[in-house]
């Protein structure tokens, strides 16, 4: 039984060893010029980069055109990317700048969740089973769209990368280019303002 | 001990382990003692659920298409676009089109008036013409008017016509575009050479060139009769020949007018005897 999972393990990090030396084939390929290679990247990060810059905007309009301005800046500076660091994070990187630019942009308007709720486009959980629940968690969702518009840029990106990404607080700090300490004060300020937001909705009677 | 006013601080770190291992030890214990803060870290834990549980919209694979192929299309130009295109696209915005526009306007407006000060009929004398200044031209006794039944031919100013100055269209058969024009657009002419009496000068291209300020703020009056722009020809002048050229742009109020001398025309000992 040990041995099984031993071997599982060990199969497990080969594929994963595989895996990123493909990345790394794929990036070297891109970074020499060659246009598949680069479709490549671009097929293997589109959902994420999608999803970050949906969450940082709130609607998908403003997401599809980060993502689309996010994979020109990535051609224009891959050649410069160096294959120490994490590829990943150097793309998070890209992904938070862009959304920045694309919010000052329209006036600094960050996500417009509410918008989006009234187009239908946010799908209610699949765990819904009746009426009134969804209902419900539709309030709820209401609730977090509204809390995060209140948050600064900065609070943002953090609580972003580090609560919906789940990537660790180190990390988000290389990322957004700031100390360990700046960003846990992020967090916890962005949190905490999430938790107030929600409190004073509950206490308010709409539930 | 940890009290509760340093708990508060740590709990919305604490729920995700976002604290070193001393901090998040101090908070375990100060929480087994403190019913008040389990209380807020359950909130907290809540909270933060709530935040996980926003649901993302299904993005379509068309989206992700498109975006693709405009990608992939657009790094498949940069090659082609010359450098100095790099260099000039991030100084270009409206701002400095506006500025531009408006040295150009003063630049024009500058040479229009040097023009008029080298031409000694008032009104010529640059671009304070007004519709009434333009109405004493037409009623001018120094233009006089032609025969009803003649096509419309341009007019010179009366200063180049005291001078015995020959039209270049009135010579040249090939001008005749002009003479074809309808009284609406020869009115317009009308309006435009009336304002600044044309010499034989490089300050009477200047003129020409430049759309008159005074006509860019309002409309022309309305067409007169074609024929009060008709003047008589004069062939009792030993002043150059006039190469005439017209030119009407986009807006019907600005027309381009190239008043230049022209060489004597080749002719062979044949068509000499003839």
């Amino acid at each position: 039984m040990s041995s099984n999972v031993a071997d599982i393990a060990l199969v497990m990090e080969q594929i994963s060893q595989s895996s990123r030396y493909d990345t790394n084939t794929i990036i070297e390929r891109a970074q020499r010029g060659d246009a598949v290679a680069f479709e490549q990247l671009l097929l293997a990060h589109q959902q994420r980069v999608m999803a970050t810059a949906w969450r940082m905007l709130g609607n998908v309009e403003d997401a599809r055109d980060a993502a689309q301005e996010v994979f020109l800046r990535l051609y224009k500076h891959l050649p410069k990317y160096d294959a120490q660091q994490e590829f990943a994070g150097w793309l998070y990187r890209i992904v938070i700048n862009v959304c920045h630019d694309v919010a000052r942009k329209r006036g600094n308007r960050y996500l417009s969740f509410e918008a989006e709720q009234e187009a239908g486009k946010l799908p209610i959980l699949a765990s819904c089973d009746d009426s009134e629940r969804a209902a419900i968690q539709a309030e709820e969702q209401a609730i977090v769209m509204r809390a995060l518009s209140t948050l600064s840029e900065k609070e943002r990106a953090a609580i972003v990368l580090r609560d919906l990404e789940g990537i660790s607080t180190e990390e988000v700090a290389r990322i957004l280019g700031s100390s360990a300490t700046t960003v846990r004060s992020q967090i916890s300020a962005a949190r905490t303002k999430i938790k107030q937001y929600r409190d004073r909705f509950l206490k308010g009677g709409h539930r | 001990m940890m009290n509760c006013k340093k708990a508060e601080q740590l709990i919305p770190l604490f729920i995700e382990a976002d604290l070193d291992a001393a901090e998040m030890q101090q908070v375990s214990h100060h929480l087994e003692t403190c019913a008040a803060c389990r209380a807020t870290v359950a909130e907290f834990e809540a909270s933060q659920s709530l935040l996980r549980s926003v649901a993302m919209p299904a993005f379509d694979e068309a989206m992700f298409v498109e975006v693709r192929s405009a990608v992939m299309k657009r790094i498949a130009q940069p090659a082609t676009r010359p450098a100095f295109a790099a260099w000039w696209q991030p100084i270009w915005n409206w701002k400095f089109a506006f500025a531009a526009a408006v040295i150009l306007l003063v630049v024009g407006v500058a040479i229009r008036q040097r023009g008029g000060k080298s031409i000694d009929n008032p009104v010529a004398s640059g671009a304070n013409v007004s519709k009434s200044d333009l109405a004493v031209v037409r009623k001018s006794p120094d233009i006089k008017t032609p025969p009803a039944a003649q096509p419309f031919q341009p007019r010179m100013g009366r200063k180049h016509q005291a001078q015995g100055g020959v039209r270049g269209s009135e010579r040249h058969p090939e001008n005749s575009a002009i003479k074809q024009l309808s009284p609406e657009r020869a009115t317009i002419v009308d309006g435009q050479i009336a304002s600044a009496v044309i010499a034989p000068s490089v300050t009477s291209e200047a003129v020409s060139i430049f759309p008159r300020v005074d006509t860019l703020g309002f409309t022309l009056p309305p067409p007169p009769p074609a024929e009060n722009a008709i003047l008589p020809p004069d062939k009792n002048t030993n002043e150059p020949e006039m190469l005439r050229m017209e030119f009407q742009t986009a807006d019907p109020n600005i027309r381009i007018l190239w008043l230049t001398p022209k060489e004597p025309a080749r002719t062979t000992p044949a068509e000499d005897s003839k």
